[in-house]
């Protein structure tokens, strides 16, 4: 197994990971918060919302304009 | 359809320019100025932390692991997202305006977010509020 596999499926365990904390979020009740909990909780004050979205804006602008 | 429109033109712009750079900009000044003029919402229950450590914990190890690639090279043994998407971003159009969709929709969806209150626990906090 090279070093470059190795890589891509600590990614592939990340996304699913997400994928599963997605899934068990939906359960009720659930011990995990849901995404929108989490976004809700996230920008309930104005400067949580900038700090959301210039996260936002940085995987928009790394991926769409720092790729190449 | 004037994201659809914006995100048709915005892929145009080859990436690495400033163009592409600059077309990024409108919509994280339209996304901040609603955002910000949205009131700031009652204190609710909170999210108890137990129910948070879960993200946190994975967020932060695919953090790492993507922070341990880019530190290291070469780039080909220690892929990052962004070189692993990059052989389509930089050269398929199509690629780029489906990420500038997706890029509009995630914003819109935080946006959204912002306003008061949209889940059960919220509206509840709300109304023990009153």
């Amino acid at each position: 197994m090279t070093v470059r596999t190795v890589f891509l499926l600590g990614y592939v365990v990340v996304g699913l990971a997400l994928t599963g904390l997605v899934l068990l979020s939906q359960r009720r009740p659930s011990p995990v918060a849901t995404v929108t909990e989490l976004a809700e909780a996230a920008t309930r004050r104005r400067v949580g919302r900038v700090i959301v979205l210039l996260v936002w804006w940085w995987i928009g602008f790394h991926v769409l304009v720092r790729s190449a | 359809m004037v994201a659809v429109g914006y995100a048709a033109v915005a892929a145009l712009f080859t990436p690495l320019t400033w163009p592409a750079m600059l077309a990024t900009l409108p919509p994280l000044f339209v996304a901040g100025w609603v955002a910000l003029r949205l009131p700031v919402r009652p204190i609710g229950p909170g999210l108890r932390r137990r129910r948070v450590v879960p993200w946190l914990a994975v967020v932060a190890a695919g953090t790492i692991w993507e922070l341990v690639a880019l530190v290291r090279s070469p780039r080909a043994d220690y892929p990052t997202i962004s070189s692993i998407v990059s052989p389509l971003a930089g050269t398929q159009w199509w690629f780029r305006f489906a990420g500038y969709l997706l890029w509009f929709a995630a914003g819109v969806w935080l946006v959204r977010r912002s306003r008061p209150p949209l889940t059960a626990a919220g509206a509840r906090a709300v109304g023990a509020d009153r």
